[in-house]
């Protein structure tokens, strides 16, 4: 059991990649906390699964652009502490530049780094009193490699990459490790409504990316349980890239990168 | 406080998670080497323990014997293309397969711009950058053999930051990432991945030799280690337990990376205390 008596808190857990490594931790011994916005259903399903493994689960409904730390209080709360946090919520309202507005600009700030950002802090005061713990940003291929139409969330994902190293380096001294996951394109479908969207959108990437198909939210799972466990005990600061190599080289100016997304919100 | 080290490798109860691989680590006889391939047949991978000095190859191998792990030692001066040559095939002959490279042998004599002569250069350049670009031309047809691979290169934060006297060293460390990066993205129709671990400063018994030939002595290396953000140097346990990560099908969409272990250096080296 490599997080074995671990308490996590993990945002954006109800569903994709948040999902995913909530089931990884608790397969691996830990009790969690996750927050979802809207998919009770899937909130519901997947605390169901980790109580089934023996492990203590809840589920607190979130706003996360509330930019509330009484989330991390209540998990503290539910869970009698906290060893890891992981910032995995995420989403944008993105466009193009010419007509985005303020209010895209910041929802997408907001929900992406301003809110890593309070939950980080919250957390971190209770690690430091209990002597220590991991906190894990989930970022995204747009924090480094630029897109069109991609303002907002690129520069709040690039945003919460720096976050990390902040942090990391103010509370390496005081046994917190800060570290950060950037994933490529994922295949989070569920349902036949996703998967057609996704096929639509994003899935039309998979030829482009180097490793020739886009990814399952267990591989990001699998980092994350890695930089949550003590095995990681002397990553910090990293922003570790899990995108199968991500996009040919020589592709990157083609057709592609001119407006991978249409402008619209989405959540991670 | 100083960050903590690893669950101990010694310690540790046996594991599959690289369960039915084989896989070469080279430098195997010390060090991240040693580390790196204790911590693989610990985790059920069978190992070749490759280095030039037998003794201490042959130690290793033997503390993992002793631990019901399975490995052989191969004499290998990985300057040298024939012995490369023949690493692999013995590996192949031996264990009939091969899963996992570690390219971690290296050297590092100081050298500025101004010190490095091409004697010295070609001397690097063998072991550091020659000898892991032959082991990735002769091990991968044997891993799509064998349905796919991993490659770990060893390399340096100085690749990217350079080191005033490091100067050949950290330039062999720059062409390990750009080999990395061109493997991962040459093979991966082929299901091979290579990704690249900067493995911090490790005080490792080769290390405190240099530091000692530097006039560095036990209470110079204590207070630059408690000088790091993480109040300590690198253990070579840290770069194996990635090692370990990257080498397991857990980062199966991990290609092409540079990771380090480092305990969070995020101006790069030149932000630590570090004398050059």
């Amino acid at each position: 059991m490599r997080l074995a008596g671990k308490r996590a808190l993990i945002t954006g857990a109800s569903h994709g990649i948040g999902r995913a490594i909530a089931l990884a931790f608790a397969h691996e011994g830990a009790d969690v906390v996750l927050t979802y916005r809207a998919r009770a259903r899937g909130a519901e399903d997947t605390i169901a699964q980790i109580r089934g493994l023996g492990r203590r689960a809840f589920a607190i409904q979130a706003e996360m652009t509330n930019l509330d730390p009484g989330v991390v209080d209540t998990a503290v709360e539910l869970l009698g502490g906290l060893d890891i946090l992981v910032n995995n919520a995420g989403g944008a309202r993105d466009g193009a530049f010419l007509d985005l507005t303020l209010d895209d600009w910041r929802y997408t700030l907001d929900l992406c780094v301003t809110a890593p950002f309070v939950l980080g802090q919250r957390a971190a005061r209770q690690m430091v009193a209990q002597g220590g713990g991991a906190i894990i940003n989930i970022s995204s291929v747009h924090s480094t490699h630029v897109w069109a139409n991609d303002t907002p969330y690129g520069v709040a994902k690039a945003g919460l990459n720096r976050l990390t190293q902040s942090m990391a380096t103010e509370l390496a001294h005081l046994g917190i490790r800060t570290n950060c996951i950037a994933p490529g394109y994922i295949n989070i479908a569920e349902t036949n409504e996703e998967q057609a969207q996704y096929d639509a959108t994003d899935g039309q990437a998979a030829p482009w990316i180097v490793a020739q198909r886009t990814a399952s939210p267990t591989e990001i799972a699998s980092a994350a349980l890695f930089l949550a466990s003590d095995e990681a005990s002397y990553i910090n600061g990293q922003t570790i890239f899990v995108d199968g190599g991500l996009l040919h080289p020589a592709i990157t100016t083609a057709d592609y990168m001119k407006g991978s997304r249409a402008r619209g919100e989405f959540s991670g | 406080m100083t960050v903590p080290l690893p669950p101990s490798i010694d310690q540790r109860p046996r594991g599959e998670r690289v369960a039915g691989k084989v896989a070469i680590v080279t430098g195997g006889n010390a060090g991240i080497g040693r580390a790196a391939a204790e911590l693989l047949a610990r985790e059920g991978a069978r190992v070749v323990v490759a280095a030039r000095t037998a003794e201490t190859g042959e130690e290793t191998v033997q503390r993992i014997v002793a631990a019901n792990g399975e490995a052989i030692f191969v004499r290998t001066d990985v300057g040298r293309e024939d012995q490369c040559i023949a690493l692999v095939a013995e590996t192949v002959r031996h264990f009939g397969r091969l899963d996992v490279l570690v390219n971690n042998a290296a050297i590092y004599p100081r050298a500025t711009l101004q010190e490095t002569t091409i004697a010295l250069w070609r001397q690097i350049m063998a072991i550091n950058l020659e000898g892991p670009l032959v082991l990735c031309r002769e091990a991968i047809p044997q891993m799509i053999a064998s349905g796919g691979g991993s490659i770990i290169n060893v390399g340096s934060g100085n690749a990217k930051g350079g080191a005033a006297n490091l100067t050949p060293y950290s330039i062999s460390k720059g062409g390990l990432w750009t080999l990395t990066r061109n493997v991962a993205a040459a093979f991966i129709g082929d299901n091979i991945r290579a990704n690249y671990l900067n493995p911090g400063w490790n005080h490792t018994e080769t290390e405190k030799q240099v530091q000692a030939l530097e006039g560095h002595d036990a209470a110079w290396l204590a207070e630059a280690a408690a000088n790091l953000p993480a109040g300590r140097t690198s253990d070579p346990s840290d770069a194996a337990y990635a090692i370990l990560w990257l080498a397991s099908d857990e980062s199966s969409f991990v290609n092409g990376q540079d990771i380090s272990t480092d305990g969070g250096t995020p101006g790069g080296a030149s932000r630590a205390k570090r004398a050059v």
